[in-house]
């Protein structure tokens, strides 16, 4: 019997969701490795259980707990599933502001506190409720999630890397964002992502969040050494949670 | 040796039909603003006056990502092994990357034969250039000499701007450049090809000689060297993985989605990496960043030459590129473990003002590196000629780019100090010594207390909290001086009183007509605070005078202040700055060594202490 797999979207964008839809000819795979029962963006339909959850966005209203609290129940194993969900994302942008009212009100303008639109700190979903595995990025890599399909199909524990993008981008053979006069998160930031985004040019924003014992004090001399301010090097870390005055 | 050459018009069409060809023909290609090894799809792609590649060539040996073994899943009978061996010619290839294939060649032929390795190596031919350009982190003229890369079938040295000469190395390099219109070279140009291997210098040189390494390193375990740049690193992995000696590797099994057969594959990995050691069970083997960059050195430059009798380390400098927390460089980890203690660094006088009538603020600057100091600790500084002296620094290790430091004129090196003009250089030794630890003190209640030139010391660690003001609970600061014309940091203290839960208080011994404030010495300033001070959750910081200490230390103990929480910072004469000289002693302590920072607990039965 294949195991019966749901996907449930919290706050967030659904891009994790829509890596699944864009899957393509792997999706076929997909469907051959587990039997995907509950699934808005794709089908319709429901399940009473299912052997894992793919859990996408971050907690951010009351009524969620309950919601989550309950997939939790009818679920064996429960996968945070994204940055939103698995570290809190882009959504903890609001927690730093401090007021919500205020957020409410640029957000929805005159309307803002109707009841549908109450809201709280964000949390990831493993502040809610147990989660067995994590799968990061915004949005995930298809390869990373088609590999952690396949290990909990095998019953063996998904390998996610703890090591920092720099090293796939040296793989990848990318001539480093600091060599062209550009400052990048990659020392310190969760690889996996295949180096997406310095691949492109892009210098890495952190959306996978920090790997363990990310060495946070050296990140803050080299940007400054690269000449950035305070409140520069503080932006930077603020667009993905990633814990600025911690330590190593 | 033989030597024939080739215009570059001709060497470029040579390249051409070798493209032509059935062999695949890699060479060194613009990639971005950098250089890498890539398959020539047309002659004018490639580059041989480049500085350095990304990552070097051994990436066709020893490929990023190999299959070793296919299986179907729940067969072990059906494990099959593959090895990839497609005939490569490899253009370009500068010297010391070419010592770095004969250390991967004897690796991986050495003991069992590593087929999957030498397959590819044996199926390639080498044509190696000697650099036309210079590449700032490059030090191979220490490390290599030309009889290591002997493996090259071909060598290429520019002569002038339109020529190669041509070392015909081996029999296959000799077969491949017979299909060119090279021609035996002329004795001018023989007369050229030393000088020109050579034309490209290095910017940096090991200070010992590469055969003493190993016995170097017998004698020098993990030191302070390796801890402070370990301190900087990422654990990323950049240095190890573009390096061209490091061949260790990650073999782990890919399955299809399908779940029915799959692949084991080995990928680069590397020693710099945490997770590198991590055994089954949690138990990592090489836990902390400086056991595993003392690892790193070590192995480049003792464990690998002791075990193959060959260099570990090639000098391409690829790792020091790499790194952006510019700490991998190993010439400059072995020159600077190697300097004298005594030797000072050059720093540069950016600013200096004038404080007191006898003291001078000044600001320095050391090129090329943080001084890396803690509140509390000191340098000595050197002005040729005349001596060298002990200072506090002044500044907060938060302030980057430069350090501070207040001087008194009070001997023969401070009355050279007070002459140094913005622009001039002295001599800097240092950082030593003890600190005050604040960052260990999270949470507490912090009680500074200065006397006179005292307060240049506890500034350093008075604007560290401020700058991290949120970690602190309550900060009170007692400053005393003699006199109005003897007050310090004027305008500073005033930012100082404006940061939150913080109190500045001040008295002077003798005021003046225009002085408000209060007078009398420091411990008049005791009953202002004594009800805002919670003994246990404070700790207190004095720095001043000799007189001064045992008045301070006997109104705090009466508040119920443990000496554990008093911390002094005590002035000697510290000659050497490094627990050698002696002049500093303090009974059986090295106040240098073991100071000046002090518990009180620590020192109050020494009878000359305090």
């Amino acid at each position: 019997m294949k195991p019966k797999v749901g996907f449930f979207d919290f706050a967030c964008c659904e891009g994790c969701q829509l890596q699944i839809a864009n899957l393509e000819e792997d999706i076929i795979d997909l469907a051959g490795l587990v039997d995907i029962v509950e699934f808005r963006e794709i089908l319709t339909g429901k399940s009473p259980e299912y052997d894992i959850a793919f859990v996408e966005g971050s907690i951010t209203r009351e009524n969620d707990e309950e919601r989550l609290e309950d997939i939790r129940s009818r679920s064996k194993v429960l996968v945070a599933f994204g940055s939103c969900a698995a570290t809190g994302g882009i959504n903890m942008l609001k927690n730093a502001r401090g007021n919500l009212e205020e957020v409410r009100r640029d957000v929805y303008g005159e309307k803002w506190d109707s009841p549908h639109l109450a809201t709280y700190p964000t949390r990831a979903v493993d502040e809610i409720v147990k989660v067995d595995h994590y799968v990061y990025g915004c949005p995930v890599n298809r390869d990373e999630l088609l590999r952690v399909v396949e290990a909990l199909v095998l019953g063996t524990k998904p390998e996610i890397p703890d090591y920092p993008v720099c090293a796939e981008c040296k793989i990848k053979e990318n001539v480093c964002m600091f060599h062209i006069g550009k400052t990048c998160l990659g020392p310190v930031v969760r690889a996996g992502c295949g180096a997406a985004c310095p691949s492109n040019g892009v210098p890495c924003e952190g959306c996978r969040g920090a790997i363990p014992h990310a060495n946070k004090n050296a990140m803050r001399e080299v940007l400054s050494e690269y000449n950035l301010t305070a409140e520069e090097i503080m932006e930077k870390f603020s667009l993905f949670p990633i814990d600025l005055e911690g330590s190593k | 040796m033989d030597y024939l050459t080739i215009s570059k018009a001709d060497f470029r069409d040579f390249v051409s039909e070798l493209i032509d060809g059935d062999q695949e023909v890699n060479g060194v290609v613009k990639k971005g603003l950098g250089f890498s090894y890539d398959i020539l799809e047309n002659a004018d792609d490639l580059c041989m006056d480049y500085d350095e590649t990304i990552l070097p060539p051994k990436k066709f040996f020893l490929p990023v990502k190999e299959v070793l073994l296919t299986f179907k899943t729940k067969d072990p009978a059906s494990y099959h092994e593959t090895v990839e061996t497609t005939p490569r010619i490899i253009i370009g290839i500068h010297p010391w990357d070419l010592a770095a294939i004969a250390l991967l060649d004897k690796a991986f032929s050495t003991g069992q034969s590593d087929v999957n390795y030498l397959e590819k190596r044996n199926n390639s031919v080498l044509v190696g250039i000697y650099p036309t350009v210079p590449y700032k982190h490059r030090f191979s003229g220490s490390m290599i000499t030309d009889e290591h890369y002997q493996v090259a079938d071909l060598m290429l040295v520019e002569i002038g701007n339109d020529a190669y000469a041509i070392e015909v190395i081996s029999d296959a390099g000799s077969k491949l450049i017979k299909r060119s219109r090279a021609v035996p070279a002329t004795q001018e140009t023989l007369d050229k090809v030393e000088e020109r291997k050579h034309i490209v210098k290095d910017e940096i040189v090991l200070s010992i000689p590469r055969v003493d390494l190993p016995d170097f390193f017998r004698k020098r375990q993990i030191n302070e060297v390796i801890n402070r740049l370990a301190d900087r690193c990422f654990s990323c992995g950049s240095c190890v993985l573009v390096c061209p000696t490091c061949y260790c590797f990650h073999v782990e099994e890919e399955v299809d989605l399908s779940l029915r057969a799959g692949r084991r594959v080995r990928s680069w990995d590397g020693c710099m990496i945490e997770g590198f050691a991590l055994a089954a069970g949690g138990h990592n083997f090489r836990e902390t960043a400086a056991n595993r960059l003392r690892h790193r050195i070590m192995r480049k430059i003792k464990y690998i030459p002791e075990h193959f009798g060959m260099t570990g380390c090639v000098g391409c400098g690829r790792c020091a590129h790499a790194c952006v927390a510019h700490i991998a460089s190993p010439a400059e980890i072995i020159n600077e473990m190697n300097r004298s203690i005594y030797l000072p660094e050059v720093a540069t006088l950016l600013k200096t003002e004038s404080m007191t009538e006898k003291d001078r603020f000044f600001e320095f600057k050391i090129e090329g590196r943080e001084l890396g100091h803690q509140p509390g600790q000191f340098v000595e500084l050197s002005i040729p000629g005349v001596g060298e002296a002990p200072f506090s620094v002044s500044s907060s290790p938060t302030k980057k780019g430069s350090f501070e430091m207040l001087i008194r004129n009070v001997g023969k090196v401070t009355s050279f100090i007070h002459q140094l003009n913005p622009g001039d250089k002295v001599g800097i030794r240092g950082p030593f010594g003890t600190h005050f630890a604040v960052e260990r003190f999270k949470g507490k209640d912090l009680l500074f207390i200065a006397g006179g030139l005292g307060l240049a010391p506890l500034r350093s660690a008075i604007n560290f909290v401020l700058n991290k003001r949120n970690d602190y609970g309550d900060i009170i600061i007692l400053s005393g001086a003699r006199d109005p014309s003897q007050r310090l940091f004027v305008d500073e203290v005033e930012r100082w009183k404006q940061a939150p839960n913080t109190t500045f208080l001040e008295t002077l011994d003798k005021g003046d007509n225009n002085w408000k404030g209060n007078t009398g010495v420091i411990t008049t300033l005791f009953p202002l605070i004594i009800d805002r001070v919670a003994p246990g959750k404070t700790k207190a910081f004095i720095v001043g005078p000799p007189v001064m200490y045992k008045f301070v230390i006997r109104e705090l103990e009466e508040i119920g202040f443990d000496d554990s929480d008093i911390i002094v910072s005590l002035e000697r004469r510290m000659e050497c700055g490094v627990g050698k000289c002696g002049h500093c002693q303090i009974e059986d302590i090295y106040v240098c060594q073991e100071g000046p920072v002090f518990t009180y607990d620590s020192i109050k039965d020494l009878m000359e202490a305090l």
